[in-house]
Formats: C-alpha cells, structure tokens, sequence
C-alpha cells in the first residue's frame, strides 16, 4: 500500500513547515477528540476511554518514546528518518504542548479487490435479494415468455452486487493508533468498530481463488461475543496483512519479531498427506455409517429371505430406485471425502514459539483452493475436543477441535472450533493435547474415568426401548400385516447402543483440567482447563429426580463442557469445588 | 446492609408479583385463546359444551397463576457466598447455578413497572460466557438488589479470556 506514513512525509519537510505542520495535526486531534467523545455512546465505560488517552499521552513525541506498534514495526525506515529530525521535532512539538501527536494514516483495500470480491458479494446479493429474484423469474411475464423485462432485472440484481463492491472497496479503512485497531465502512450505512488487539482470539487469514489469483488475503480477526470482522478486510496485499497481524501483535505486547523468526519459520509438528485427509473424510460420523449399513443391509438381505429379494429383482424398478438410492448416497460420500480434502488439503500444523508463553501459538495451514490460516495464541484457548467416530477410532485417528471464545466458524449449522486438527494418530493424541492445552495434567486416554451414575444408563433404556416401539408402532402403521413386527428386531440393537453409550462415559475432574467424554458410535472427549472456567450449573428433571442423578455443566468463555449424569449429591459437591482457579503460570509450566 | 450467605428466600411480596404478572397473562392470553376455541366448539358440541370448556380451561390458568407462585418462591433460593452467587431454583426442573465473584462481567438491576408497584428489582448477572438466565435473582427489595449489586460489582476479577 503506498499511502504515505507520518514518518515518511515528517523526514522529509523543512524545518518551517514543521510548526504549520504540527498545528495542522494539534487541530485534527482536537477534532478528533471531540468527535470521539461524542462516539462515546457505544462504549458505556469510560474508564477505557481515558485509559486509551493516558496511553497515547504516554507515547507523546516529547519524550519520544517510540510510538506503539504500528509506525514502529511497520516503518523501520520511516523512524530512521524520524530520529534525525529528533531535536527540531521536539522542540516545534513541545512548544505546542501537544499531547497527542501520533497520528496514523487510514489504510484501504488492495485495488484488486474489486476482481476478488466481485464473485463473492455479487453472490451474496443475489442469496440476499432471492423471495425477489423467485418473484421475477417464476412470476412476471408469465411462463414461456422469458422477456428482455426479466434479464433486466437480473442485470439489476448483477449491477447491485457490483455496486456494493465497489463501495466496500471506496469505502473501508482500517488503522491501528493508540494500541487499538480501528475499522470504518460503508457509504449510506457507516460502520465505525474499534478492537483492542488484546481482545482478539484468534487470527485467520483466508485466501479463495482470486485471492490466490491476485496474490491478496482475507484477515479475519475473532474477538469473544459476536464482533467478528469476516468479509471486512476481505482483501489485503500479503505485505499489508502480515504488517498489519505484527503491529496488532506489537500492541498486544508480544515482543516484535524479526522475519527471520516468523511463522512458517517454526518446524510443522504435523503434515498430512491426501491418504490421511481422504480416510478423514471417508469417517465422518453420519454419511459414512449410512452407507457401510446400507451396505452391509444390502448384502444381508438376501441371506435372510432368497425370495423375497429374488421376487424384487423381476420388478426392475423398485431395485433400480433402491440402487439409485445408493449410488447417490455412495457418491456423495465420496464427494464429501474430497470435499474434505480439498478443504484441509496440505493441512500444516506449527506451533510458533515465544517468549512470553501466553503468546505461544498453534497455527495451522489447509486448502487447496481456498487456503486458510488460522493462529491461536494458547493463552487464549477455553478448552480442547478430542472427536472420535467409530470409523476413524477404528483407523487409529481421532480428531483435536481447538475453542477459543471466538465464535468460531459455521459449519453445517453448528458452530465449529476454531483450530481444528482432522487427522491425529491416536498414539499423538495425548501429546498434542498437551501442546494445545499445557495445562493438561493427565492422559485422557490412559486414565480411568470415574463412570456415569448407573441410573443414567437405566434411564437411557427405558428411553430406548420407548423409541423403538414408537417406530414398530410406525412401521405397523406404514406395512401391513404382521410383517411390522421385524421392526421389534431394532430393540435388541437399541439396548445393546445404550449399553455401550453408556459404558464409553465417563468423567474427570483433576486439579487443573474438568474432562468429560460421551458417546461410543461418536465419541467425544472434552478437556477444559480449570483457570477459565466461568460457571457451574446444575440440573435436576422431574424423571432424573425420582432416580437422584442430575446434570453438571461447566461453562467456559464461548462453551461447556456438560458431564454425564452422576448422582446428585456427588454433582452438588462438585458445584461447591469447581471454582475458578487463579490463571495457570504458563511459564511455570514451560520449565517443568 | 448484610447479604446472605446462606440460602436464603426472596422478598415474599414476589408471591403477589408473580400473581399480577401471571394473572395479567390469564387476561391477556389465556382469557382470549379459551373464548377463541369455546367459540370454535359452538359449532361441534352445543352451547353449553363449549361454556363448559372454555370455563374450564381459563379456570385451570387462573387457578394456576394463584398457586403456583407460592411453589416458585418455595423452590427459589439464593445466597451470597465467599467465592461465588448460588442461586437455586425451580419446581419442576431443580437448577442450582454457582457463579464465581472474579468471573462476573457486569451485574444489573432491573426494575419493571410492575414491579416497582411492589417495590421490588431483580439482579441479573452477566459473565463472559455470556447466557446469564440462571445467575438473575428476581423479586428482591429494591434497597437489597442495590446492596447485591454493588458488593458483586465490587468483587469483580479477571474474565478468564
């Protein structure tokens, strides 16, 4: 980006027009200021607010302490420049008795982003406007006459799309001053958002096709709550985005780095290659159990009734619909098993050392087409889930979902972690469990979990069995005769889920971690380090009373952790011990 | 002002808030959708079915609006301990909730129209894991959900994210 830096247009000014220059920038940050306090309103503590200003006091050029973060580390040069001129600078500066002489220059999208974004926003226009674009297509001039009108509006709806982004990208600037980055868009409807970097969570950095294209990234920058700042800097040129991550580093206090130091610098503690992404995708929890008993349905059927399946072949097309029904479920197996390898394609995950352990980060690298980073400072992380269908436990591999109290993004309808990892060795497990949550004190999978109460497992087949007929039920209603009664066969497998459901729970609670796992066709394990718990809850039903169980939930910031059902006085007292801890000493852990 | 820490019962004037507040929605609700289908009855089963229903069912809610709130001040508790907010709660599904003092974000207090007829405020109590349904204590005397207020404000901590 060529927008010129204070530093640069400083060095190179006379020395009179440094006065004209300074009273120029005394008037804006008055300006300023005032404009500030009346944006107050969206900020109810104004403690923060003046916090911010002693901040920026404290960096006033007077003393020259270098200014924080973003002209420091992105403009090296420019500070060269800068020290020469220190002497005149103070003076000119002191006799105006600024106190708030930093003033940093708007930055605005790469001008490619015009081709990046085109796509994407048109799309999103069109998704948005669609009860219209139904409308114009299905009613207006009546069918068969698909009249110039119609591709009017279509062109319309096209145009509107580049309409708006052509405003995002006249419109967006962003700037990190005073230790805080500042976002504003938007032409008609402005959006002005200021994040305090010590907020964020976590750090993406998403590239699609054009992105790759053009040689631009997406930053997405998570803090907790629902501010999110995906689709705003959606197209950064590489330098832009990496000077932007270092100087929201740099205001966060991690020390800056030399490139020599960066990212991909640190050894991958874990690549995956295409036979492991493919198995991933291949034991997705649903679509793959669908077909292997479909499948093995399909192979059974004609052992337990020869006729009957024999009968069917003559009729051509029940069969023909039948294989059709499972060649589509086939195909798009498959389909969601490239997908996924697509999606995680090269998949590298680092862990990027630093002095201060609370800046440590794992940072991850998947895409083939879209690529996408991802960076989450371990001090920042709520909790870890260990993802183990039956499929994929049965291949040896489980998968590390990564929680920060960022949002996370929206996969299939539920909200997914931030980090994830698809493909871990089992035997890896426990250690990179570790990694992502040093405070870790036990082996998940080596430790014996205390059980759940044993009235939860009788619950779950009363619940059961009440399933099962309500579908015999069912099937009485759709077959005929007596053939409804083969649906009592699925009671038998009913019990027998339950029973291992229930075996496979178990919970843990050890002085620095709460541990939970459930599930044996899905199981999952949860881990959360005691210093972020938030709160406990308990829970009692009508029906869980009368057995004396209840249901703990252990919340941390942006999730929970929920253990199986024990009795309720155990539940009770474990309300009356989880109490959050003081913050784990990262450090400490370190040197151990 | 002391707080409790030990269990201890809302204001009893809540009893006759809950009453108006769910009396209101006899009137509102109940007294509507109970005329509504004795008017769609008319037609099926006669007159006098229809009255018969429709006296019923808004019987049963006004009723029910009277009695209940007594259980619902019976089964709701809370205290103020050393290191966090108990609050327990519920007749049919038992809660029992225990929010730490260092991880509380911010604490309100609330006060409705109606509620200030009986002079009563509710507390509610946000932390950074956000749902705070189950950490609010409604139906304190007003000068006792200040009191909680401020000493929960006071004792606020780190959030833990």
């Amino acid at each position: 980006m060529s927008s010129p830096g204070v530093g640069e247009t400083m060095g190179s000014k006379p020395e009179e027009e440094w006065e004209a220059l300074a009273r120029q920038v005394a008037a804006d940050l008055e300006r300023e200021k005032q404009a500030r306090m009346g944006e107050e309103d969206e900020d109810d503590d104004d403690t923060e607010f003046y916090e911010e200003i002693a901040l920026e006091e404290s960096h006033a050029i007077g003393d020259l302490a270098p200014p924080t973060g973003f002209s420091q580390v992105l403009r090296p040069k420019a500070e060269e420049e800068l020290e020469l001129d220190e002497p005149e600078l103070t003076e000119a500066l002191e006799s105006l008795e600024l106190d708030e002489p930093e003033e940093v220059a708007w930055r605005g999208l790469h001008p490619a982003s015009l081709v990046v974004n085109l796509l994407p926003r048109t799309w999103k226009t069109l998704i948005g406007m669609w009860p219209l674009l139904l409308l114009v297509i299905v009613g207006g001039t009546g069918a068969g006459d698909f009249a110039i009108a119609d591709f009017a509006w279509v062109g319309l709806f096209l145009l509107s799309g580049f309409g708006s982004t052509l405003v995002h990208y006249l419109t967006l600037r962003y700037r990190v001053k005073g230790g805080k980055l500042e976002i504003k868009q938007g032409l008609l409807n402005r959006q002005a958002r200021i994040i305090d970097p010590a907020r964020i969570q976590n750090v993406g950095e998403v590239r699609n096709i054009f992105h790759n294209l053009t040689g631009l990234v997406e930053v997405r920058l998570e803090t907790a709550g629902d501010a999110r700042t995906e689709g705003l800097l959606s197209a950064l040129s590489v330098q832009d985005a990496k000077e932007l991550i270092l100087a929201l580093e740099a205001a966060r206090g991690r020390a800056p780095r030399e490139e020599a130091a960066d990212a991909e610098q640190a050894p991958p503690i874990l690549v995956l290659g295409v036979g492991e992404l493919l198995a991933f995708g291949l034991s997705k929890a649903s679509a793959g159990l669908v077909a292997v008993v479909l499948a093995v349905g399909l192979e059974v059927m004609p052992l337990i009734s020869p006729e009957e399946t024999a009968s069917t072949l003559e009729n051509l097309s029940p069969v023909a619909a039948f294989g059709g029904l499972l060649l589509t479920l086939v195909v798009s197996w498959l389909g969601s098993a490239s997908l996924s390898v697509i999606r995680h394609f090269r998949y590298t995950l680092r862990r990027e050392p630093d002095q201060d352990p609370r800046q440590v980060a794992l940072s991850s690298k998947e895409g083939l087409f879209t690529t996408k980073r991802m960076r989450v400072p371990l001090g920042k992380v709520q909790m870890i889930l260990v993802d183990e269908p039956v499929l994929r436990r049965a291949m040896g591999f489980g998968t590390l979902n990564v929680e920060t109290a960022g949002l996370g993004s929206v996969q299939e309808g539920v909200s997914a972690a931030e980090l994830v990892v698809p493909m871990v060795d089992r035997e890896e497990l426990p250690a990179l469990a570790q990694v992502a949550l040093p405070g870790l004190d036990v082996n998940p999978w080596a430790v014996t979990l205390n059980p759940a109460h044993p009235r939860a497992l009788y619950r779950m087949m009363v619940a059961g069995t009440l399933q099962g007929l309500g579908l015999t039920a069912l099937a009485a209603w759709l077959l005929p005769g007596w053939f409804a009664l083969l649906a009592l066969g699925v009671l038998p497998v009913v019990w027998l889920t339950r029973v291992l459901d229930w075996r496979a729970q178990g919970w843990l609670v050890t002085p620095d971690v709460v541990l939970s796992r459930r599930g044996f066709w899905r199981r999952r394990t949860w881990v959360m380090s005691r210093d972020k718990l938030q709160s406990v809850h308990l829970a009692q039903g009508p029906l869980m009373r009368f057995h004396g169980i209840g249901r703990l939930a252990v919340r941390v910031a942006g999730s929970q952790v929920v253990l199986p059902d024990i009795g309720w006085d155990q539940a009770d007292a474990l309300l009356d011990e989880l109490r959050p801890l003081p913050e784990l000493d990262l450090a400490e852990l370190e040197l151990d | 002002m002391k707080l409790p820490d030990t269990p201890t019962s809302l204001d009893p004037r809540v009893k006759w808030l809950w009453r108006a507040q769910s009396m209101l929605r006899v009137l509102l609700f109940w007294l509507p959708v109970s005329g509504a289908a004795a008017y769609g009855l008319t037609s099926v089963g006669g007159q006098s079915a229809a009255a018969v229903v429709g006296v019923t069912v808004l019987g049963l809610a006004a009723l029910m609006a009277l009695l209940w709130p007594a259980l619902r001040y019976q089964h709701f508790n809370y205290s103020v301990r050393e290191h966090d907010l108990l609050v327990e709660r519920g007749v049919l599904v038992r809660r029992k909730s225990s929010i730490p003092h260092n991880r509380i974000q911010h604490v309100d207090t609330r006060q409705g129209p109606i509620e200030r007829l009986f002079g009563l405020s509710s507390v509610a109590v946000y932390t950074a894991a956000g749902m705070s349904a189950d950490g609010s204590i409604p139906g304190l005397a007003s000068d006792q959900a200040e009191a909680i207020r401020d000493e929960l404000a006071r004792r606020g901590g780190d959030d833990g994210v």
